[in-house]
């Protein structure tokens, strides 16, 4: 760990490392664009780059692009991210009332505590989940991507079966190309440009950045509001250690529990720790009127919420959500699989991602201290200017992947994939996991399947593999259970009234 | 609760189009040689996602078809997309940009400044004084992005 801090502190790492961060804040400022849009859009510009720097960049990123959206959140009402809805209910109450100042303060100190305690879980967790996953093999890996996948489509908001509708249709959209196994076409309908399958990177481009810029480009003009810019010291005290400490602990632990959890991600952990704090709060109704807790529970656990999905990224090569799908994806750029390998064979990798981790938390703390003010007045640029230079870098960085504008196509095709699933209520998480995800699932279930001869009963011998395939169908009749028992309860009620 | 037709012909628009994706796949795999080296081959994943989806979108027709009885109408609901018009036209504008690089071989300045004129036009305001600053954004946007990808990571932009 020591050795990664030191990489990570290597200059060119760390300069990435801050251009990353600020980016990030920067674009998680704006509402509209998100962390996920950004990294995926980065993507292209690491090619060249060595895995530790390209990996440090994004984790930069993904941080700060996280932590911005507190910005507009407190100043505008309009989150910049997600994960920072709840952090308008008493955030934008507390601006109004002119408190902007301290807000902001809270808000950064708060997403600062999140991120290191999440780090620590994660630096502590890690190595020794990565070790214990070293028994599993193909039939463990097939079931725990098959639970990852149920986990998605389940919980991602909108109905069960749109979502799992996405996750089979992302599949499916992998399946063209070079079939791995038997070095032969598969579903290339004689085509030439889909021997080599639909690239990562178009897709991701696509589905998220064009299909978002078209959307926007759909809604209807309007004047921003005006954001009254801080303009004095952000006002935070030792007393406030003591005063906020424990709601700090206590959404962070559980922003980065939640955040182990696929499907799950920052703007849930951010609600459940909001709402706990209220719940565990002696002045209940001051939530919601400019409450500082309320402040300090939401953007605690929406960053503690990285750390966490960060865990099962690394240790066995499970997307906790979109954006660490696309994390994978820049790790299998650069030839490496995450997994439990990952810490024998690439260990400066594995640790890298650990120690950047803790380093752009830090990194994020000091750009948005000193710089919140300019970061409030950039968000305000017009979007018309904004949405033109991001299609020209959807457009740029497509053709960069491999210098073909057969990828550009394909790109715009699935703009027009992701626009279509987003106005059919298709939440696109499960989609764009299920496309990540489907080539590992494939290959460990063939390998499954060759090493048991093709016996599917395999699978009783492997008692982790069985609890992996168990959680999977429960999540799966999860919702079904609850409508079950809830009807039989309310006749319980009636029969009892 | 009750939906809007809205919903429910979005609904059923999705189900036609994966009922004829999972029919591709099923054409698809088809043509696929049998599984001779491993118990899986090639076939069996896209026959397996072929039922899936084809049952998913059945389920989500069915389920349509029955909700269109009860539907609201959808007077006084504003759509999801307010302005569906100036959205296609910053998609053709796109397309049109990316057939001017490959196919016409556009010098890559001249097609970028004249796309962000373009894009600002459209989503923001055609006064000239805002065209001028679309331009300069753009010229300025077109020679950074060269500069960087053409020194640094040795693509040619044309």
């Amino acid at each position: 760990m020591f050795d990664a801090f030191l990489v990570v502190f290597h200059l060119d790492n760390l300069l990435l490392l801050l251009a990353g961060t600020a980016v990030g804040i920067v674009v998680g400022a704006i509402p509209g664009l998100t962390a996920t849009m950004l990294i995926a859009l980065t993507l292209p510009m690491t090619f060249h780059m060595e895995a530790v720097n390209a990996v440090t960049l994004l984790i930069g990123e993904y941080v700060g692009g996280i932590s911005g959206g507190l910005i507009t959140a407190i100043l505008l009402r309009m989150p910049g991210t997600p994960s920072s809805i709840t952090t308008t209910f008493d955030g934008y109450p507390m601006a109004q009332t002119g408190r902007a100042e301290r807000a902001l303060a809270l808000g950064i100190m708060a997403s600062v505590a999140g991120g290191i305690i999440s780090w620590g879980f994660l630096a502590g967790m890690s190595p020794t989940l990565a070790h214990f996953a070293l028994q599993f093999g193909p039939w463990e890996y097939f079931t725990l991507v098959l639970m990852a996948l149920f986990m998605l489509a389940a919980l991602a908001s909108g109905s069960l079966v749109k979502g799992l509708l996405a996750a089979a249709i992302g599949m499916a959209f992998s399946l063209p190309g070079v079939d791995s196994s038997l070095g032969s076409a598969r579903l290339t309908f004689g085509s030439d440009t889909l021997l080599s399958g639909f690239g990562l990177l178009p897709v991701l481009i696509g589905v998220f950045a064009i299909s978002q810029i078209l959307r926007e480009a759909a809604e209807p003009k309007k004047e921003k509001g005006k954001a009254r810019l801080p303009d004095r010291k952000l006002p935070v005290h030792w007393s406030d250690a003591k005063v906020h400490g424990m709601n700090m602990l206590r959404s962070s632990v559980l922003g980065t529990w939640i955040g182990l959890l696929p499907g799950i991600g920052g703007n849930v952990a951010a609600l459940v720790a909001y709402s706990t704090t209220r719940q565990l709060s002696k002045e209940k109704e001051k939530f919601g009127t400019g409450h500082e807790p309320g402040v300090v529970a939401s953007e605690s656990a929406n960053n503690a919420a990285i750390g966490g999905a960060l865990i099962p990224l690394i240790t066995m090569g499970i997307p906790g959500s979109v954006t660490e799908a696309i994390l994978i994806g820049a790790l299998t750029i650069h030839n490496l699989q995450p997994g439990p390998l990952l810490f024998q064979n690439s260990p400066e990798i594995a640790y890298g991602v650990i120690a950047a981790y803790a380093v752009a938390n830090v990194m994020m703390l000091i750009l948005m201290w000193g710089t919140v003010r300019y970061i409030a007045m950039i968000a305000q640029i017009p979007r018309a200017g904004l949405l033109g230079a991001i299609l020209v870098f959807c457009v740029i960085g497509s053709y960069a992947v491999n210098n073909s504008f057969s990828d550009v196509w394909i790109m715009m095709a699935f703009g027009l994939v992701g626009l279509g699933l987003e106005l059919a209520k298709v939440p696109l998480g499960p989609f764009v996991i299920g496309f990540v995800l489907s080539p590992i699932a494939e290959e460990q279930l063939r390998a499954s399947l060759m090493m048991s001869d093709g016996d599917v009963w395999a699978i009783l011998h492997r008692p982790y593999a069985l609890f992996f395939l168990a959680i999977a169908v429960l999540t799966l009749f999860y919702p079904m259970i609850i409508d079950l028992l809830g009807r039989r309860g309310g006749k319980t009620e009636s029969a009892n009234v | 609760m009750t939906r809007t037709r809205r919903d429910i012909y979005t609904d059923l628009a999705l189900s036609v189009f994966s009922l004829a994706g999972a029919a591709l796949l099923f054409v698809g795999a088809s043509d696929l040689p049998a599984a001779r080296f491993e118990p899986l081959g090639s076939s069996a994943l896209p026959y397996a996602l072929g039922v899936l989806i084809a049952l998913f979108a059945a389920i989500i027709g069915l389920r349509a078809l029955f909700a269109l009885r009860a539907a609201m109408p959808n007077a006084g609901e504003p759509s999801e997309l307010a302005n569906p018009g100036r959205m296609a036209l910053v998609f053709v504008a796109t397309l049109i940009y990316v057939a001017a690089l490959d196919s016409f071989r556009a010098p890559y300045i001249v097609a970028t400044t004249l796309f962000i004129i373009a894009i600002g036009a459209t989503i923001g305001s055609p006064k000239p004084r805002s065209l001028a600053l679309f331009a300069v954004l753009g010229l300025v946007l077109a020679v950074a992005i060269r500069f960087v990808f053409t020194r640094f990571l040795y693509v040619d932009l044309g």
